[in-house]
């Protein structure tokens, strides 16, 4: 299947123009890598998940939110100031302002969960997302990687995460 | 050149007095004895009583290179007995006739070497030298200074990291001529001792084997002249920040760099003139600006003590409240552009930090798809066992290609931000200082405002404004002086670093009389490689056999350690080692004409190896080597016997052990010289 610039360079070759590309001004973001988020979601059960059974379980809305942090640890800062005012809806709104952008119109993340659950590597459970403990293709990513010391950031960004006041409250308000 | 006569140990236990001595003679020669026999010991012996205990990594003085059994507790016929003192001795014979023999402590004072000088006519003069305290410095008691010159080996000078002085000691040239069984056989020059500090001191060491004084001479220059460039251009690269601050913190913004070499800086510096890049780039002549104060305080200080004063001019209030209303006005501009300006800093770090960021998540995603860890292959839905393409949910997996490119695309956005938050923080700067400026003249004119409302009568009001004008001028008069002495001095510091620039002395170049001794080195290295069978070397590729800068072996501008199999490691070390020596004697070079292998055949329990290095040492180019060649090693009885067909000597010392107990004698103090082990040849 031709690439979106395959197609445009022959569309112009069939003109006068001559058509010059710069492969790195069209890659695509890291974030838009299949197996990146994959680690990030691993990460995030890792991390913040709670062994219930043969599961580890997370909210979906938390997973949500943590992993779309994670990718992007400088937002750190506006989690922990609107955590700090979650008690004041006015200033809570105006804080999680710079969060919302790009957050709600995270599409990928919905995908990715469909693909793992589809994939048996994930179950939807009332709200929850759960990782069967027996399934190995997210836990062996996340060792390997953590073995191989790759995406300290966005693991460290979790484990700061964790230690701030989430509520539903928070999570579902948007 | 010398060679080694002997090495003795010998001591006094509480069974009695012990001793043992293995006699060598020129050439090459192979002493073969079981495991356990004491091999290792004879050999430590000799760079002990060198003083060179360093390159086993001990500090000085530090006998616990020899095993216990000369240290604390030896046994004989399986009964223990404890060592009371123990020493070492080894001969050496000079080319000239002149033997030295060298005694050492080894439990007791090991602080000490005793030399016995023994003439060509039999008179021997004997002195202690201390074994490493100042050993190369000291003239009088320095080991290594009596040992260089006993050797007529030149002092030779090498560069510290620090910036410092080294000598070449013992230690550095020994690695190249004494491969131990423990590290020797690592790497060439695995000994070398590095805690020194000496820059390239391996290449110091080679140059110096091969007599090449000039070449170790020009090294000395070549690294001197990096280290003075180094210095030089950190010294730049401080003078340039001090003086961009310092010229913005008076509101003006130059282009000046520390880019480039030494002589480009030295010819771009000799152009610059901080005075006339002033007058081009901002209109600022501080001279004429002085004068043109200085004339307006003289006609300030004139109205206010002889010219008259207009009674019905009434425009001194309205003259200092225009005064304060225009320096507030341009103190609220600058205090909007320092806002934006601090604004546009911030949310540029915050960019730049989201880029780095994403940069090592991008970096950590090559690594991951490179190393494969996490690639999902085959996957397939867990009910309908068909297979499931991401495409279908609108994921995809990058290549590793393009991740490459996204990781370009980010650094270039990253230089990109990096230097415009430098220009950003430039600009804020000179905002900053420019604000300080108007904020002290609106303090003063507000001052001024004040004594000239306070003043009553038109007569006190104008007095008051020309007063207060005045000292406005004279404060404005001593800034400039200020600024001035700080561009003179800044300047005086440019021109300073130019002529010190102008003056450094670049390093000079080998002299070709080096190049045709690392040839004769190469070449030797060539016939030796081939001699043992190295696996990566034929007839065929023997001209493509080379040395590189540092005097690592190459084949075709690939190192030889990478070549070949793991076993021809111990083959290409013993190669190297030979051929400097052979090297050294071709070319007349410094080589002590000494090499010690131990165990080369333990280094590698393949029989092939085994079998190549028995038959290098039947070959004529082992037999017939110019220079003395002792090997230990344990051969069976079969290999003994051939290789003494071939021709070649192999030593097997009596007993069990090296060290045997002497014929009991009357107790002394003085450890028995005599009984030596028979060698049989």
């Amino acid at each position: 299947m031709p690439t979106e610039s395959q197609i445009l360079s022959e569309l112009l070759a069939g003109t006068s123009a001559s058509p010059y590309v710069h492969p790195e001004r069209i890659a695509p973001s890291t974030v838009y890598d299949l197996q990146y988020r994959m680690f990030v979601v691993a990460a995030c059960l890792r991390v913040s998940g709670k062994v219930e059974g043969a599961f580890r379980k997370i909210s979906a809305n938390k997973l949500r939110l943590l992993q779309f942090v994670a990718m992007r640890p400088w937002l750190l800062d506006v989690v922990r100031e609107w955590s700090a005012s979650r008690k004041d809806r006015q200033r809570s709104l105006q804080s999680s302002q710079s969060l919302r952008r790009g957050f709600l119109s995270d599409g990928m993340h919905d995908n990715l969960i469909d693909y793992l659950v589809a994939t048996g590597c994930l179950f939807k459970q009332k709200g929850q997302i759960a990782e069967p403990i027996s399934s190995v293709i997210l836990s062996d990513l996340f060792d390997a990687s953590e073995k191989d010391g790759l995406f300290i950031t966005e693991t460290d960004a979790i484990r700061e995460l964790d230690e701030i006041v989430i509520t539903n409250d928070m999570l579902e308000g948007w | 050149m010398i060679t080694l006569e002997s090495i003795k140990v010998f001591g006094k236990s509480t069974a009695g007095n012990f001793s043992g001595e293995l006699p060598f003679k020129s050439g090459l020669q192979v002493v073969s004895a079981d495991n356990a026999f004491g091999k290792s010991l004879s050999v430590t012996t000799v760079a002990w009583c060198l003083g060179a205990e360093t390159v086993f990594g001990l500090p000085d003085n530090d006998p616990s290179c020899f095993p216990l059994a000369v240290r604390d507790e030896i046994e004989f016929g399986g009964k223990p007995s404890a060592v009371v003192s123990s020493s070492c001795a080894i001969s050496l014979l000079h080319k000239d006739g002149r033997r030295l023999k060298l005694t050492r402590p080894i439990k007791g004072d090991c602080a000490k070497i005793t030399a016995d000088e023994i003439a060509k006519d039999g008179v021997v003069r004997t002195s202690v030298f201390s074994a490493r305290y100042r050993t190369m410095q000291d003239e009088t008691g320095g080991f290594q200074y009596f040992f260089f010159a006993w050797l007529g080996w030149p002092h030779q000078k090498t560069v510290t990291f620090k910036g410092g002085e080294s000598e070449i000691y013992a230690e550095n040239l020994l690695p190249l001529f004494y491969i131990d069984q423990d590290e020797g056989w690592t790497d060439i020059q695995s000994l070398q001792v590095s805690r020194y500090g000496q820059q390239q001191i391996g290449e110091f060491a080679v140059e110096y084997l091969l007599g090449g004084l000039d070449a170790t001479a020009a090294r000395v220059a070549q690294l001197r002249s990096a280290q003075m460039t180094g210095a030089l251009k950190e010294k730049a690269r401080i003078l340039v920040d001090r003086v961009v601050a310092g010229l913005i913190g008076h509101g003006w913004r130059i282009e000046m760099s520390s880019f480039g070499s030494i002589t480009e800086l030295a010819d771009r510096w000799q152009a610059i003139s901080l005075k006339d890049i002033l007058k081009s780039n901002f209109d600022v002549d501080l001279g004429k600006r002085l004068s043109s104060l200085r004339e307006r305080v003289e006609k300030l200080r004139q109205s206010l003590t002889d010219a008259p004063i207009d009674v019905e001019d009434v425009s001194a209030p309205v003259t200092a409240s225009q005064r304060v209303i225009e320096l507030k006005r341009r103190r609220h501009r600058l205090s909007e552009d320092a806002s934006t300006s601090r604004s546009q800093v911030e949310q540029t770090e915050v960019l730049l930090e989201s880029l780095e960021d994403r940069l090592s998540a991008a970096e950590d995603l090559f690594r991951l798809k490179t190393i494969g860890i996490g690639r999902i292959d085959h996957i397939e839905c867990p009910t309908c066992h068909r297979d499931l393409d991401p495409a279908t949910f609108a994921l995809s997996s990058q290549s590793s290609e393009s991740i490459e490119n996204h990781i370009e695309a980010l650094k270039r956005d990253r230089d990109l931000l990096s230097r415009n938050l430098v220009s950003m923080k430039a600009t804020l700067s000179t905002i900053h200082s420019e604000l300080e400026v108007v904020s002290s003249e609106f303090r003063e004119a507000e001052r001024a405002l004040l004594n000239v409302t306070s003043a009553v009568g038109t007569v006190r009001e104008a007095l008051a404004q020309t007063a207060a004008e005045l000292a406005s001028a004279e404060r404005s008069i001593d800034r400039v002086l200020e600024i001035s002495k700080n561009i003179e001095a800044w300047q005086s510091e440019i021109d300073a670093w130019v002529r010190e620039a102008k003056g450094v002395t670049f390093a000079m170049t080998a002299s070709s009389d080096f190049t045709s001794k690392k040839r004769a080195f190469a070449d030797a290295l060539a016939n030796y490689l081939l001699a043992f069978g190295h696996s990566a070397v034929s007839s065929d590729n023997l001209a493509a056999v080379s040395l590189n800068e540092q005097y690592t072996p190459m084949l075709n501008q690939k190192r030889l350690r990478s070549l070949g199999s793991a076993s021809d490691q111990s083959r290409l070390i013993a190669a190297y080692t030979l051929a400097l020596a052979q090297a050294s004697v071709q070319v007349d070079g410094l080589h002590p004409g000494l090499v010690i292998l131990d165990e080369p055949l333990q280094q590698n329990p393949d029989p092939t190896h085994r079998e190549r290095f028995l038959s290098f040492l039947s070959k004529e180019l082992a037999k017939k080597v110019p220079f003395q060649v002792v090997i230990f090693t344990s051969l069976r009885q079969g290999e003994i016997t051939q290789l003494r067909r071939g021709g070649v000597s192999v030593v097997t010392p009596e007993g069990t052990k090296f060290l045997t107990l002497e014929a009991r004698q009357e107790p002394s103090d003085v450890p028995a010289e005599d009984s030596p082990t028979t060698p049989q040849s």
